[in-house]
């Protein structure tokens, strides 16, 4: 039989070989010194691979009662819609007040003044707004409407 | 909070807080991590989504949400300190051990904390997704890199 290569040598330390193939690695580990001596490494060095990572956990730990959201993300979380949720609000009142401004507003009749004029001479800028013959103007351009429709 | 939930919280919440452990190396980070995994699996199980294998899905979403947790923490430690303190007087066996796992890119480390764990090639190849065939070349090479890192 060869060497074993190390990811056998892996999988016969960790139990996960079948028995057939166990039973033969068995049989040439009894007379293979330069394997035997690599399984023995191997399997120390896993030995201390999971001792050390062992420290990292302490004993005495108890299971505490299930809560939600203790944990510093979840109020960050938390504090992140308050935020989003406070603004949305802020946009949809002023989006709603401009509307209702813009509906509300009433038409102004200076626009409609300016654009009943039919040419810049019609207007007389020194007489006063209140003596300014606006009706008179209106009629003109009503007849001549009227003239081209008949 | 209803049994079910209770009993799985219960009987998985030490296993979980082991692997969370050995990944972040703090009780308390650790403790966080587990929390939000079963709070993730709370609102799981009330959104009626399908969990195939609880005790696989609660594992993996431990680990991912420990990696999760562990870069954020990354960008914390070299935003406040440009140092972390890595003792470098200190050289007993486990603490080098440790330190060399901490320069194991994160699959790796995932590989080796389910492997200490006792978790077996066919488990640990269901919870990361590997070939099975493949698992025990894998753990032979990463710890082939843990040693030359120590020695």
């Amino acid at each position: 039989m060869k060497h074993l290569n190390d990811r056998t040598i892996q999988s016969y330390i960790d139990n996960e070989l079948p028995e057939s193939k166990r039973k033969e690695i068995e049989f040439h580990l009894e007379e293979c010194i330069s394997c035997k001596q690599k399984v023995e490494s191997q399997r120390a060095f896993t030995d201390k691979l999971k001792k050390s990572l062992e420290t990292t956990v302490p004993n005495d730990i108890a299971v505490p009662e299930f809560s939600f959201g203790s944990t510093a993300r979840y109020k960050v979380k938390v504090a992140r819609i308050a935020i989003i949720s406070s603004l949305s609000t802020a946009c949809a009142i002023a989006l709603i007040v401009m509307a209702v401004n813009l509906l509300s507003k009433p038409k102004t009749k200076s626009a409609d003044f300016i654009f009943d004029y039919y040419t810049i001479e019609d207007y007389d800028a020194n007489k006063p707004f209140a003596e300014q013959d606006f009706a008179e103007f209106k009629m003109r351009s009503q007849s001549e409407e009227t003239d081209i429709n008949l | 909070m209803d049994p079910e939930f209770e009993k799985t919280y219960r009987s998985y919440y030490l296993e979980l807080f082991r692997i969370a452990a050995k990944m972040l190396k703090a009780t308390e980070n650790a403790k966080d991590v587990v929390q939000d995994v079963f709070t993730a699996y709370y609102f799981a199980r009330t959104n009626d989504k399908v969990i195939r294998d609880t005790k696989n899905w609660l594992v993996r979403s431990t680990i991912n949400k420990g990696i999760d947790y562990k870069r954020k923490m990354a960008r914390i430690v070299t935003m406040e300190s440009p140092l972390p303190d890595t003792d470098e007087n200190s050289h007993d066996e486990a603490s080098d051990i440790l330190n060399a796992i901490d320069h194991l890119s994160e699959k790796e480390q995932m590989l080796i904390v389910l492997y200490s764990e006792g978790y077996s090639y066919k488990e640990i190849a269901e919870i990361t997704g590997r070939n099975y065939h493949s698992i025990g070349k894998t753990l032979s090479r990463i710890l082939d890199k843990i040693k030359k890192h120590v020695l």
